[in-house]
């Protein structure tokens, strides 16, 4: 059976278990969803949106649906492997896409703050999933919007009350662990950061044994005004392992988004991250990196949609490309009529580090208001030839003299993550990649105040 | 056995000759500064004895210590003890000074069987050989070369040669581009890290950094060989006179 008639095929099963959802909100936007899913079909490279995306994996591998909470953790698993080391704050962990009370770790609690699931959320917060699921998602042309609607039952959902800076940060944590077949797992999760509040969020996500498993995730933040959001995600996934996620931001008047996304690995992985500026002075910070190889594929889309004048976007991301490994960057930027004085900047940097690696990188501006700044600029090549000299000359060998200039390109993109544990783990998984040991010698001179 | 012993060297690059039979020989101790007008090859000579890529050695042998240097990589002559100050050194931003010389001093004790520096030691040994050259502390933080003005950059130039102590360095016009403040500066640095046993080549278009440091033997670059040799005094004359009466004797040409 192909996937479209799967995925139908999966929808009716799932549905069958929502006896007693049927007349709600969310039921009938799960059935809308499946429908617009089916009419979107899996999008071909004809599609200009995934142009470069070949999806036959799905196809290629025979998925079930993940339809239960895992029952049993395999002998050698350890929660702890998945934490990140330091990290001080508010755990979400989800197995196969099912909330693991178990695991987690909720320390925040406060009455008006809410750390919680969708599963749960779905019952005890139904006016929420009303008024905000879907509200500004891309179901009527994303094929997999619509199918993570139409399937998705579970998911963090964190509802910021207003004037709250002092929350603890908070990880999202995805393992897929297919025990005895390939898995799709739909996550959705809902952060709403009210105004004048902050909110540090970070999501990884792992893949564990020997069986495929797909990621299909939504999540949708909404900042409201004067609110401050930082959002990072931390991709570093095995070769079994297939994302593709979809990141909705709305922002209010007043509001700052940084979003840092790190792929370090997975077989595939798209990235979608739209954020609308939709009100004056908003400012949204898409930083990324991806440090592939193998025969791995990362799919970086973005869209800054200013829809409101005075906003400002600026985008980096960097790529080291090696291997027979691929990279796409389309970087949108979309300026609405109304919105005079923008300010959208836009760099994607990569390096090739082998003659099979392929990025393919492309900006997109499409701007209908005529009072804006707006620039952008990709480059692509090798390695810096005359620098590797600069080293050997020195006495260090061309494996070490390119890990140095790698990790000094890659560095400025790590180093916009706030969060510090968060921070070291991506440093020392990168220092691991160019094997170099010799990283942190920096930071001793820096706190011997030389 | 001499430190360096260069018979003559043929180089071309992209087909064209450079070096036309170049004889040169080093002994520790000994400072030779090779002089010539542009385009004579001395950039060229600083590149093939450093590894650089892009030559072609048509024919020539060059020993260093008695072994044959084609057959080292470039971070194997820097390991052995041969050191090229850069005429343009490159910018690495991202990179720290301090980390970059940790990583060069502990490669090279590793190519000669000794134990790593630790931080500490070597923290210490790095500020003491910063103040040659009055780099301040903040400096060892910076990226390597990364918005140095000309001056910092030859500056760093000689602090990594005090940090890397070679057997023989080649400075490829570290002169160039200098105040005379700078110059005595990195004069200074040069003097302190010259002894009996470790030798230099000073490759200049000006006589003036003579003043500064004193070479045993002065050799004029010209049209791909060492057409004149002699000592000191010979780099006054050519501050005097100027190139010409090299060009008319050796080139024939009425200049």
């Amino acid at each position: 059976m192909a996937i479209k008639e799967k995925i139908t095929d999966f929808f009716e099963k799932y549905t069958q278990t929502l006896n007693g959802e049927k007349d709600t909100y969310l039921f009938s936007l799960r059935e809308k969803s499946i429908k617009l899913f089916q009419e979107l079909g899996i999008p071909t490279l004809k599609n200009e949106e995934w142009k470069y995306t070949k999806l036959n994996f799905l196809n290629s591998i025979d998925f079930e649906l993940s339809n239960s909470p895992l029952k049993t953790m395999p002998d050698n698993f350890q929660i702890s492997d998945y934490y990140i080391d330091n990290f001080e704050g508010n755990i979400l962990v989800f197995i196969n896409g099912f909330f693991s009370d178990q695991f987690s770790r909720i320390i925040n609690t406060k009455d008006d703050l809410i750390i919680s699931n969708l599963n749960e959320a779905k019952a005890k917060y139904p006016d929420i999933i009303q008024n905000y699921l879907s509200k500004y998602t891309d179901e009527n042309n994303n094929p997999f919007t619509a199918l993570n609607t139409a399937l998705s039952n579970d998911g963090a959902v964190i509802i910021i009350p207003e004037n709250s800076v002092s929350i603890l940060p908070i990880h999202f944590l995805f393992i897929n662990l297919p025990d005895n077949k390939n898995i799709i797992t739909n996550t959705r999760n809902i952060i709403i950061v009210d105004s004048n509040s902050k909110a540090q969020i970070i999501e990884t996500n792992h893949s564990i044994g020997d069986y495929s498993s797909f990621h299909n995730s939504v999540t949708e933040i909404f900042i409201k005004q004067n609110a401050d959001v930082e959002y990072y995600k931390f991709q570093n996934e095995n070769n079994n392992a297939y994302y593709i996620g979809t990141t909705q931001i709305h922002q209010e008047r007043d509001s700052k988004l940084l979003s840092t996304t790190i792929s370090l690995g997975g077989k595939f992985i798209r990235n979608n991250l739209n954020s609308i500026l939709d009100g004056e002075n908003g400012e949204a910070y898409f930083n990324g990196l991806y440090f592939i190889g193998n025969e791995d594929f990362v799919d970086n889309h973005t869209l800054a949609d200013h829809a409101k004048p005075h906003c400002n976007s600026n985008e980096n991301y960097k790529g080291i490309i090696d291997g027979k490994a691929t990279a796409v960057f389309n970087g949108k930027i979309m300026v609405r009529p109304y919105a005079q004085k923008t300010n959208a900047y836009q760099s994607n940097k990569n390096i090739l580090l082998s003659e099979d690696a392929t990025i393919n990188t492309k900006p997109q501006l499409e701007i209908f208001a005529d009072d804006v700044k707006c620039s952008h600029g990709a480059t692509s090549g090798f390695l810096n030839r005359d620098a590797i000299f600069y080293f050997r000359a020195r006495g260090i060998d061309e494996k070490t003299a390119q890990s140095y200039l790698l990790n000094s390109f890659s560095s400025d993109i790590i180093e916009t993550i706030r969060n510090d544990s968060l921070r070291d783990l991506i440093k020392s998984e990168v220092a691991k990649k160019l094997s170099m040991n010799d990283l942190y010698f920096c930071s001793i001179l820096e706190s011997n105040k030389i | 056995m001499s430190l360096l012993k260069i018979q003559n060297l043929k180089v071309n690059i992209n087909g064209k000759e450079i070096l036309k039979g170049l004889n040169l020989e080093v002994n520790p101790g000994e400072i030779h500064a090779i002089m010539g007008p542009n385009g004579s090859g001395k950039s060229t000579l600083a590149g093939v004895l450093a590894g650089k890529e892009d030559y072609e050695v048509v024919e020539g042998t060059i020993e260093f210590e008695g072994k044959n240097i084609f057959e080292m990589s470039p971070e194997d002559r820097a390991r052995e003890g041969l050191f090229l100050a850069f005429q343009y050194p490159i910018e690495i931003p991202g990179v720290s000074n301090a980390s970059f010389m940790k990583t060069a001093v502990n490669e090279i004790r590793k190519y000669r069987n000794l134990e790593p520096l630790d931080a500490m030691d070597f923290l210490k040994i790095m500020r003491e050989k910063a103040k040659l050259v009055e780099m301040d502390q903040a400096f060892l933080n910076r990226s390597v070369n990364d918005g140095f003005s000309g001056g910092e950059k030859k500056r760093n130039e000689i602090f990594q040669l005090a940090m890397l102590e070679p057997k023989l360095a080649i400075l490829d016009e570290t002169d160039s581009g200098l105040d005379i403040d700078a110059l005595k500066i990195v004069s200074y640095g040069v003097n302190k890290v010259r002894n009996k046993d470790n030798a230099f080549i000073v490759i200049t278009h000006y006589q003036r950094l003579l003043n500064y440091i004193i070479p045993d033997f002065v050799h004029v670059l010209f049209d791909g060989k060492l057409v004149v040799s002699g000592g000191k005094e010979l780099a006054f004359d050519l501050e005097e006179k100027g190139y010409d009466w090299i060009k008319k004797q050796y080139n024939g040409v009425l200049v």
